[in-house]
């Protein structure tokens, strides 16, 4: 039994299990960047990523040079952001489940998801121009803010937040807002099949301006619940204990549903709604590390960085045909979820 | 006058338009079990919510120790009040050793180590309350009674000076029940805790108490020394229900049963 652990609560941050997954993180970044199109070797991309860093140019017209702007222009920004992504959704999803004590929320389960779908798909039906190519996050990433807002508004009851009623709100708003989709693609005639697109995720041609941006939300939301990572503990309790503990947890819902919501919004604002990861990795963890969440969090996050990273590698180079990364992640994580959900539910690791 | 640690002073409460506590004066004595009667819906809960700060009064005060419960912070609160609550689910995996080292959280600084003496107090906590063979077993494994034992050794190792308890052995054999409430009753005896517990067995709360309040729709019916209140006109008063009260038992306590026509 991975539960059976004497005096769990006196380490923090995973031990073991938190640095076996981060040189996973780096051996699977480096491996990764050597797959695709063009093969180039471990101990090239290593010496590369060096050169890169202390900023020394090979020789111009090598080998080494086309690979050098492989990896650094085209291949590195692609997989760091799939991997900060796949973090962020992770962590959003210990989060969303911690503080609606529900192991089956998720980030999308407030309709964060399908605000920022339905802000992409406006932009992409009217082919808004006047932002440029971040048209389209930008008006995900408000699309999703607007709807947070929404939901937080039809479930307060005179300054309390319960989860039922956070949930309940999340189903309506995102019921509504799928019709609305459903609308736009009907009258978008050729453009449809733009919006399915994005709709079902892709971190093809993301740039470093896109790494730097999920990067920042995904660590600025880090360190927020990290904080408040032992009073999340505390709500598995109910309220009312939380509440004799010490902890607002009206207030406390309020302030990690902004943070999960917000790195959930930028994730989907660049790249399009990936789904199972933000739900099957806070499962698999909680599986092998047990639920403290002060553990839980950051293994989580580095547990679903390594697995977006792997699940674009494969669409990107093994797969014969690109196919979306959010078809993938539901394809392989659907059936696995079931899995671990049926496994673990007959020794009762679910109520 | 100091005896009072708990003081609470017309407390009114309402959810929207439905008034649950209708200016509600009471003093809890220190080192004193207390035992809280009433039919359903009469507001015990809500009496308990605002005394941990959980809810907050449409007007009124309570004093812990002679301080405003609003100049207490949340902290502050943690280390003089516990609850053990009437719902006690618990949906995460957590282990019984986990959750009763939450009641410990207070006196921990956030991110330090736990130290030596909190790791005494949690285990003392699970010898005590003859939890050592679910230590390692994780809550959502247990039975409904498993389970509150667990909440309840979760509140004990909180180890406030006020111990509120939500109908706290409701689920639990009668064994357990008498052997948690003897536990407690020590508390209060040695250790001068005060103790303030909603009961439904009118017989256990005429065991235990010291004093009883009454209450029904959100007033207090009666409220003294048990053996002054724990009579058939107020008990009927309360539940509208008719009973009998019997004997001065060995123990010199009074004991009931219902009478049904
Ligand atoms: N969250 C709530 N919203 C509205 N009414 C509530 C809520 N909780 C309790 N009530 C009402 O307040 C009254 C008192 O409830 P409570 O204090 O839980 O009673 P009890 O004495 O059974 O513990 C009941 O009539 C109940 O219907
Ligand atoms: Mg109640």
């Amino acid at each position: 039994m991975p539960m059976a652990r004497k005096n769990r609560a006196s380490s923090y941050w995973g031990g073991p299990t938190f640095l076996i997954l981060f040189l996973v993180l780096i051996v699977s970044l480096i491996i990764s960047t050597g797959k695709g199109y063009i093969k180039i070797s471990p101990s090239t991309v290593v010496d590369i990523l060096y050169r890169g860093i202390i900023g020394e140019l090979p020789d111009k017209g090598t080998n080494l040079e086309i690979n050098y702007y492989v990896i650094w222009q085209v291949r590195l920004p692609r997989i760091l952001t799939a991997m900060v992504v796949g973090g962020s959704l992770s962590m959003a999803g210990v989060i969303f489940q911690a503080i609606l004590v529900n192991p089956l929320a998720d980030p999308y389960t407030l309709g964060v998801s399908a605000g920022a779908a339905f802000g992409a798909s406006i932009a992409l039906l009217l082919n808004i121009p006047f932002l440029g190519i971040y048209s389209v996050s930008i008006f995900a990433f408000f699309g999703a803010l607007l709807t947070l807002v929404a939901v937080i508004f039809l479930s307060s009851n005179s300054g309390d937040i319960s989860s039922n009623n956070l949930i309940l709100s999340g189903i309506i708003v995102s019921a509504i807002l799928a019709a609305c989709i459903s609308f736009i693609k009907y009258i978008a005639d050729e453009r449809v099949s733009v919006i399915i697109f994005w709709l079902m995720g892709s971190f093809n041609s993301k740039t470093w301006i896109e790494f730097f941006v999920v990067s920042i939300s995904t660590f600025i939301g880090f360190l927020i619940s990290f904080y408040f990572s032992r009073d999340i503990n505390l709500m598995t309790l109910g309220d009312r204990s939380a509440s004799a503990l010490g902890i607002r947890p009206s207030r406390l819902r309020i302030i990690l549903l902004i943070t999960a919501s917000m790195i959930t919004a930028v994730s989907v604002s660049v790249s399009g709604i990936i789904g199972f990861v933000g739900l099957v990795v806070p499962h698999l963890m909680r599986f092998i590390i047990g639920p403290d969440n002060r553990k839980l969090l950051p293994v989580s996050t580095l547990a679903g960085a390594v697995i977006l990273l792997w699940a674009d590698t494969i669409t990107r180079a093994f797969l014969p045909r690109e196919i979306p990364i959010g078809v993938l992640t539901a394809l392989i994580g659907g059936p696995f979820f079931c899995f671990i959900f049926k496994r673990r539910k007959n020794i009762g690791f679910y109520g | 006058m100091d005896k009072v640690i708990l003081a609470l002073n017309k407390l009114t409460f309402n959810y929207g338009n439905n008034r649950v506590l209708n200016n509600i004066s009471l003093d809890f004595e220190k080192g004193k079990f207390y035992g809280v009667l009433g039919p359903n819906g009469c507001g015990k809960t809500t009496l308990l919510d605002i005394i941990i700060k959980y809810k907050v009064p449409v007007s009124g005060n309570i004093k812990i120790k002679n301080k405003y419960i609003k100049e207490y912070s949340n902290e502050e609160i943690a280390k003089t009040v516990s609850i053990v609550p009437q719902d006690f689910y618990i949906n995460f995996p957590f282990t019984v050793e986990n959750i009763i080292w939450m009641g410990r959280y207070p006196y921990i600084p956030r991110f330090s180590s736990p130290g030596e003496e909190n790791k005494e107090i949690v285990d003392r906590v699970i010898e005590d309350l003859e939890l050592c063979d679910l230590r390692n077993k994780l809550i959502t494994k247990l039975s409904g009674g498993e389970k509150q034992r667990v909440v309840f050794a979760r509140a004990i190792a909180q180890n406030t000076p006020i111990l509120l308890i939500d109908e706290g052995t409701s689920n639990m054999d009668i064994r357990h029940s008498i052997y948690i409430l003897n536990y407690v009753k020590n508390l209060v005896k040695n250790y001068g805790k005060t103790i303030i517990a909603v009961f439904h067995n009118l017989n256990l709360a005429s065991l235990y108490c010291d004093n009883l309040v009454f209450i029904k729709n959100g007033h207090i019916i009666a409220s003294g020394k048990t053996e002054k209140v724990f009579c058939k006109e107020i008990i009927e008063d309360t539940f509208d229900v008719k009973c009998h009260i019997y004997g001065e038992s060995s123990t010199g306590k009074k004991q009931m049963i219902w009478n049904i026509q």
